[in-house]
């Protein structure tokens, strides 16, 4: 084995020391660098986290800790050191070794990391022979890092198959599986994407008591800069194939030095931000396409404070002290760049425009009844942006469905627009209520028609929507595109021609197109970038307050619903379990499952807050649990009632209630006592 | 799929700059012409092609008289100078035979697969986007259609056909018509197939929701807005299906009951020859067999290139 | 499983009902006069009619439908009518097992061969070898196989004399061993068809699941290649080989009928033929039928295989 030839002379042993990574993919042949020279190091014991928008390469470089690449992948430059070797020098069997005994990963979708043919037992046990261990001896550690990973049972869930398990499940089985061998450094790849919130805390707290056990130096990628705050001691930002800043995750936090930083975390609402009292800030222009040639200052472009010799000069490193860095030119002019501008809104009317009466939905799956939504009641005004939350399997998008028509509520219910009952199915409705109510989805990909032109798209709705004739049609789609800010060059390309938030807002134009009522917001920008998500949210406000049109918001990032909702809903298998208005839900007095949710999300604002813990997971809507649905999860469960009597909706103020056994003013008690 | 998002992520981003400029099927065509057996099978099919459309005037012999003075053996004489193929059994030139022997099979073939994917993807489209009962019964119907080997099914409709009356009223050629109602009749289930499952992909998708929730009919919505996205699949479909049409085509020639005499249909020239292997005599069957096997490996190198860059 | 295994061969067997319709409306609608073509064209035509008596050829639709369905189920298909002392079945059966003996030297040959192929084609792909046998596959499996038959006993048979050219009745009083010289060529160009098919599958298979994340997995814990083959990828790369295997024996019924020709083998294929010329429908039509059972029998054989090895896929088919 190398020995240790690391450049900065500490006393200890890096666990992971990059120098100077770059890296590249061979696309057509042609060399498109990715890493443009990536240089940080992970103390033992420490968590560092890595932040940045898509493309930024992060996700390349905690691969690289591994060495893992691509096919198409080469390492062009630089050296990696793990706990003093040499990775990058190592020929095929040591490299073998050093993944055996050194290093592990935890990955982004624990579904499909694990391989379906086999037992979960089968390929965690097989994590502990590889190093040498008997079966027997193998298996009973195989057990013991399940309890350690907090598996109640882990002999039956060894005799499963990973299909059988929940995605929260996988994921204690993926990180069993890495610390299997005691390693000196392991790296998370995004290892709650996807996960629901509250699992997403519970995996978390354990990844985070596990390091306190194991000493073992963490590497965490997340998109998400709330889950980097919480768990790194350390953060570095990264664009396009650089770290651009780095330091104390609180300092870098609260105290950006470097312009595309400032830009990212202002572009974030954060700090129960509302879009009454500022838009928020954007970072023009768009990332650099792979491979592109940037040779001086990587942000340039895109940078506000950027001078000429950002131009011609590479950015130097710029000590802040406490090893905090910025790779800026103009660190101390980054106050400068814009405040947030405060927004000018309309606020929500009063005048009635939707009204949701006891609507359910029951769909029927291999011969059983399965309850998606149970008795919703809930109102639209004119204005009004509804925000809908709630974990998978809540019933937010069936309920969004429902309203639209695309499938029919069972019988029962009444859906009320502007005084006229509405027909269940969407092709039953007259063309004035089909123009009423659009949607924006969350993929835009799969939204727009890959084959037209966004010009086409357009006329289409505006058409048929409208009615209007040609030349009318072709007015209002201009008009609609300015709206919009997308250009007449945009209008012919075909979408797969736009970028991500492009294409949402010609999906947005689209909805538009017949000056609708009511547009349902399906997470419309849980798959854009944080940057775009932000100019996306903007656009929202703004044609909302233009245009008095009513949004039903989904998402299930409760940052962005805080910012853009009037009120909100919490839904909980097809139930609404509380509404009220945004500062109601957000300000006390919750159903202890809102009060659970609320907890689960890791504040970017290092908030310390106390965590809830829920027991066991989500139910599966086919087989509800008796009396109050969440009473199997509930930590304030009364014993002999919750289970067996469904509870009231009780209105606490003006405008909120919740449906609980447990009295408000007992709800208020029990959760001042706790925080 | 790519195990990095970072690598998928930046190919993305690559392809959308490339083709900023250029639209998709150019740069599937550029694609395309790079592939070095797109353009060997394109050179043996549009060799054939020429043959068959030629014909005669090109042939050394006319292919349909004997020659059998050209030898002094009695017929089929050997390769020679003369007879490059040598001659068949009745002493035509086979180079000749041969060089016309793709007439009627490219006819037949090509039209029965095209006939295939129209019906078939009418099929499918219906199948997949409608669902329910209509898609139950008629996929229980393809599936009892692809247990029927095709071979067998095309011997027994042939067979028994010989004297339908209505086919012999068509026109003069009835019996190639009538190979390319069987065969594309046979087609019909699995392009049905394979376009179902192409659709049921494409159904759910939001920009299918959307239509519906702007008051499109149905009609409209396979047709407008499903069939542009599913062409790609439907396209390698449709020359996958023209390479088993020949294969079929020629085994029926070859069993008897397809392409008939005079014609100089390859299948059929092996068929009529293949006793003489018994006297050593390879050459009536060598070279009709060698076109055949240049033919549907030209065409399968086409198919191939072409699913490739659709899949891309 | 159970529960998927009987809906499975519920299903199947709707499906047998179905084709078994579909080639009876096939014969019944074709204009063809059994009785005239069997007993010839000058036959009297009071013994022609006597015929049409005596097989119910004048009966109407469902009698005769219903004649083939009891058939289907007693297994008993009456007698034929050209040769009127053979039933039908033990007449299809002879030759249909000397079908068999030449499908399974086939998949002998070419089995092992091909998925050795198709493995070493995805472990170097891209590179000259994984070129050579996708090239190779193609070619094999794009010819007909009365074609590669025909080029064979030219090659191998005339010219390098290494098998006989042509099967001869002769080779039934030998040794399964004195057979094999006759049997090789035949079952050779049947075996360079599967080549193509199963090879290709076993490498795209191969490839899906060496490019999959549970793979990776596997090498980040630090399994060695082999290893990772044997663990993880063989099992989740047989399920499409499995099925492409299932239906080529489907297949493998269609391009045995050239084969045989080519080669004089006195199999399934002649009976099917005479039968098919004769206008001898029970023949004919049971002949069709028994071998879309046999590709039924095959693919239900390879999805229960597959659930077997793919817990997942028992999931997916039980809510089909």
């Amino acid at each position: 084995m190398t020995s240790a030839t690391t450049s900065t002379s500490t006393t200890q042993t890096l666990a992971l020391d990059v120098v100077d990574l770059e890296l590249a993919y061979v696309v057509r042949g042609v060399q498109r660098p990715v890493l443009r020279g990536v240089s940080f190091s992970i103390k033992p014991g420490e968590a560092y986290g890595l932040v940045g928008e898509s493309g930024c390469g992060k996700s390349t470089t905690a691969y690289a800790a591994l060495r893992y690449m691509p096919r198409n992948g080469v390492i062009t430059g630089g050296t990696i050191h793990v706990d003093g070797d040499n990775i990058t020098a190592m020929n095929r069997n040591e490299l073998r070794e050093f993944r055996m005994h050194k290093a592990s990963m935890v990955y982004q979708d624990p579904g499909t990391a694990l391989n379906p043919t086999l037992k979960i037992g089968r390929q965690l046990i097989e994590a502990f022979t590889i190093l040498g261990q008997q079966p027997e001896e193998a298996r009973q550690n195989a057990l013991a890092a399940l309890k350690r990973v907090q598996i109640a049972d882990p002999d039956r869930v060894m005799g499963r198959y990973p299909h059988q398990l929940s995605g929260g499940m996988l994921q204690r089985v993926v990180i069993a599986m890495a610390l299997a061998c005691d390693p000196k450094l392991l790296v998370l790849d995004e290892p709650t994407t996807g996960l629901d919130a509250t699992v997403e805390a519970e995996v978390l707290d354990l990844v985070r008591n596990l390091r306190s056990e194991t000493g073992a130096a963490i590497l965490l990628i997340a998109h998400n800069l709330g889950v980097i705050r919480s768990m790194c001691d350390r953060v570095g930002v990264m664009y396009a194939g650089k770290i651009v800043e780095e330091g104390n995750a609180n300092e870098v936090f609260d105290a950006p030095k470097h312009p595309y930083t400032v830009g990212l975390l202002r572009s974030l609402p954060r700090g129960g931000m509302h879009k009454r009292h500022a838009a928020l800030a954007t970072i023009p222009g768009s990332l650099p396409v792979l491979g592109a040639d940037l040779p001086t200052c990587v942000y340039v472009d895109r940078c506000p404070i950027a001078t000429d010799i950002c131009r011609e000069v590479v950015a130097p490193i710029v000590q802040i002290g406490g090893g905090h860095f910025t790779r800026c030119h103009h660190p101390d002019q980054v106050a400068a760049i814009d405040e947030l501008v405060p927004a000018n809104l309309r606020d929500a009317g009063d005048q009635t425009v939707l009204e949701i009466e006891d609507i359910s939905k029951t769909f029927r799956q291999a011969g059983h009844d399965v309850p998606a939504l149970v008795g919703v009641n809930l109102t639209l005004t004119d204005g009004e942006t509804l925000g809908l939350v709630g974990e998978s399997g809540s019933g937010k998008t069936t309920l969004a469905k429902a309203i639209l028509g695309v499938h029919s509520a069972d019988a029962g219910g009444h859906l009320t627009l502007d005084q006229h009952e509405l027909a269940g199915k969407i092709s039953k409705r007259s063309t004035d209520d089909k123009r009423a109510m659009q949607i924006i989805f969350q993929n835009p990909d799969s939204a727009l028609n890959a084959s037209w032109t966004v010009r086409n798209i357009l006329r289409r709705s505006v058409r048929k929507l409208t009615g209007k004739n040609k030349v009318d049609t072709d007015a209002r789609v201009a008009v609609l595109a300015e709206h919009l800010r997308l250009s007449p060059r945009h209008l012919d390309m075909k979408p797969s021609q736009l970028s991500g938030g492009l294409k949402q807002r010609v999906a947005i134009a689209r909805a538009f197109a017949g000056d609708p009522r009511i547009v349902v917001c399906d997470e419309p920008t849980s798959a854009l970038d944080v940057s775009v998500q932000a100019a996306i949210l903007n656009l929202l406000a703004e044609l909302q307050s233009e245009q008095r049109t009513s949004y039903v918001f989904i998402s299930h990032d409760l940052g962005v619903v805080r910012y853009l909702a009037d009120r909100i809903a919490v839904m909980y298998l097809g139930r609404i379990m509380e509404v009220g208005t945004t500062d109601q839900i957000f300000g006390g007095v919750n159903h202890p499952y809102t009060e659970a949710l609320l907890s689960a999300v890791p504040t970017l604002d290092g908030a310390p807050s106390r965590r809830i813990r829920l027991a066991g997971e989500i139910p599966s809507p086919a087989n509800p649990p008796t009396g109050c649905v969440f009473h199997p999860r509930c930590p304030r469960v009364i014993a002999g009632l919750c289970a067996e009597v469904e509870p009231p909706v009780v209105e606490v103020t003006l405008g909120h209630s919740i449906r609980c056994h447990i009295p408000p003013d007992e709800l208020r008690v029990l959760q001042s006592t706790n925080t | 799929m790519s195990n990095i998002p970072d690598a998928a992520a930046a190919t993305d981003v690559l392809a959308r700059s490339l083709t900023e400029r250029k639209t998709a099927r150019q740069e599937r065509w550029r694609l395309l012409r790079r592939r070095p057996g797109f353009l060997v099978g394109v050179f043996i099919v549009a060799f054939w092609v020429f043959c068959a459309i030629v014909g005669d005037r090109i042939t050394p012999y006319d292919p349909f008289t004997d020659r059998d003075s050209d030898c002094g053996l009695r017929p089929p004489c050997p390769p020679s100078g003369a007879h490059w193929f040598g001659t068949d059994q009745i002493g035509r030139d086979i180079l000749s035979r041969v060089m016309m022997g793709a007439r009627d099979l490219l006819l037949v073939a090509p039209i029965a697969a095209v006939l295939a994917v129209i019906t078939g993807s009418i099929l499918g489209m219906v199948m997949g986007y409608y669902r329910g009962w209509v898609d139950n019964i008629l996929s229980r119907v393809v599936e009892a259609f692809l247990a029927l080997p095709v071979v067998m099914v095309g011997i027994l409709v042939l067979t028994l056909s010989r004297e339908s009356s209505l086919l012999k009223a068509i026109s003069f050629d009835s019996r190639n018509i009538l190979i390319i109602y069987v065969v594309a009749l046979l087609f019909t289930p699995i392009v049905a197939r394979t376009v179902r499952s192409t659709v049921l992909g494409e159904r759910d998708l939001d920009y299918v929701v959307s239509a519906k929730l702007r008051g499109e009919s149905n009609l409209f919505i396979m047709t407008r807005e499903i069939l542009p996205n599913i062409s790609g699949p439907i396209i390698v479909e449709l020359t996958v299906r023209i390479g088993y049409s020949i294969f079929t085509v020629a085994t029926l020639s070859f069993l008897g009951v397809g392409i008939q005499r005079p014609s100089p249909d390859w299948g059929l020239a092996i068929s009529e020859s293949r006793d003489l292997l018994n006297a050593d005599q390879w050459w009536p069957v060598t070279f009709p067999a060698l076109a055949i096997a240049t033919l549907v490996i030209a065409v399968n190198l086409i198919a191939d290139s072409i699913q490739a860059v659709y899949e891309r | 499983m159970w529960r998927y295994v009987v809906k499975r061969v519920l299903l199947s067997i709707v499906t047998l009902w179905l084709l078994a319709t579909i080639v009876f409306v096939m014969t019944w609608a074709l204009p063809s006069d059994s009785a005239r073509l069997i007993l010839g064209a000058q036959a009297p035509e009071a013994s022609v009619e006597a015929f049409r008596v005596k097989f119910g050829l004048n009966d109407g639709f469902f009698a005769q439908y219903g004649r083939l369905l009891k058939g289907l189920v007693t297994f008993d298909f009456g007698v034929s009518w050209k040769y009127p002392t053979q039933e039908v079945w033990p007449y299809l059966a002879k030759p249909l097992e000397k079908t068999a003996k030449l499908a399974v030297l086939a998949m002998i040959i070419t089995a092992p061969i091909s998925v050795g192929a198709g493995l070493l084609a995805a472990k170097f792909r891209d590179r000259k070898l994984d070129r050579g046998i996708v090239l190779v596959g193609l070619a094999a499996s794009s010819i007909p196989e009365f074609v590669t038959g025909a080029l064979l006993a030219v090659g191998l048979g005339l010219k390098l004399d290494l098998f006989e050219p042509v099967y001869s009745t002769r080779a039934e009083e030998l040794s399964i061993i004195g057979q094999l010289p006759y049997l090789m060529l035949p079952a050779l160009a049947l075996a360079l068809a599967y080549f193509g098919y199963i090879a290709r599958m076993m490498r795209a298979g191969t490839i899906r699941a060496l490019d999959s994340d549970y793979v990776r997995t596997a090498t980040m814990k630090g399994l060695s290649s082999s290893q990772v083959m044997r663990r993880h990828v063989l099992r989740n790369a047989a399920a499409p080989t499995i099925t492409v295997m299932s239906v080529q024996i489907g297949y493998l019924v269609s391009g045995i009928i050239g084969v045989e020709v080519v080669f004089n083998y006195p199999g399934f294929s002649r009976v099917l033929l005479d039968a098919a010329v004769d206008g001898d429908l029970p023949v004919l039509q049971v002949a069709v039928i028994v071998s879309a059972l046999i590709y039924m029998v095959a693919t239900l054989i390879a999805d229960l295989v597959i659930a077997w090895l793919n817990p997942r896929a028992r999931l997916d088919l039980a809510s089909a």
